[in-house]
């Protein structure tokens, strides 16, 4: 039987993708505290809990990218002509100009989808670089190997790892930033509890882009 | 401001080491500016109205 309350929110992040987000959360968090914290002068053996919350977060990422292929709607993460229109407009009223209003968005906004863009680019490349890296430890799976590649060559490695990690900190300032902003604190409770109100749903989105129906989707 | 770390190799030639930890701060400083900028931004059009 379906409750009242039921009827009146409609589903935005499905359990295993807020799983998803907050493990991912936990792990980044963990993996710019044992990056960062020794070059600010804290002392501590950071390399295992760095590698394996690196191992986590890769396999993290799999798991997300086969997720939003085949069980998410994978479309609704991409920039489309509709959003570059809408983005337009939206532009050309903040600096002032009369025009028609921006389009609603369907389940993600033209900045969202970018932010995931900019996100999915950096993590991907701090995943691919670490995975290189983990050549030159040894661990109870591996033994060290670090004449893979010359010395310069790692550098190029170690030299795009640091700037990914780096850039992670002002993304991830922006990302909380936002989700702290009260007139989007509507979006982040979804992020605990899975759902959005209808009239928020309706306030903020375009049925058609994002049909009700699809939900969690 | 530098923005890469350096060693020399047993040659005396220069190695990459990766990117400068100085730039550290001005990631940072980015992060704290794009939130002033935009709080300042809703804060006003937000005062005057839509």
């Amino acid at each position: 039987m379906v409750r009242a309350t039921q009827l009146e929110q409609v589903v935005r992040h499905r359990l295993p993708d807020r799983l998803y987000h907050w493990t991912m959360a936990a792990t980044v968090l963990t993996l710019l505290g044992t990056g960062f914290l020794p070059i600010l002068g804290w002392k501590f053996e950071w390399v295992m809990a760095h590698w394996i919350a690196g191992l986590v977060l890769a396999t993290l990422v799999v798991l997300h990218i086969v997720r939003a292929s085949f069980w998410l709607d994978f479309w609704s993460m991409v920039v489309g002509i509709d959003d570059v229109y809408s983005g337009w407009r939206a532009i050309t009223r903040a600096f002032g100009r009369q025009g028609p209003p921006p389009l609603k968005p369907g389940k993600y906004s033209l900045l969202q989808k970018l932010y995931h863009l900019a996100v999915a680019a950096v993590i991907l490349a701090l995943v691919a670089t670490g995975l290189l890296m983990l050549l030159k430890i040894d661990t109870p799976l591996w033994r060290r190997n670090p004449y893979w590649f010359p010395d310069h060559a790692w550098g190029v490695v170690y030299a795009i790892h640091d700037l990914c990690a780096m850039s992670v900190i002002t993304l991830l300032m922006a990302h909380v930033y936002f989700a702290l902003r009260p007139e989007k604190l509507w979006m982040s409770r979804s992020m605990i509890h899975g759902w959005i109100s209808k009239t928020d749903y309706r306030a903020h989105h375009d049925p058609a882009r994002w049909p009700q129906q699809q939900g969690g989707r | 401001m530098e923005l890469f770390r350096f060693a020399s190799s047993v040659y005396g030639q220069p190695v990459l080491l990766g990117a400068s930890w100085g730039l550290l701060g001005w990631f940072v400083g980015a992060g704290v500016a794009f939130i002033v900028a935009h709080a300042t931004y809703k804060a006003v059009t937000n005062w005057r109205g839509p």
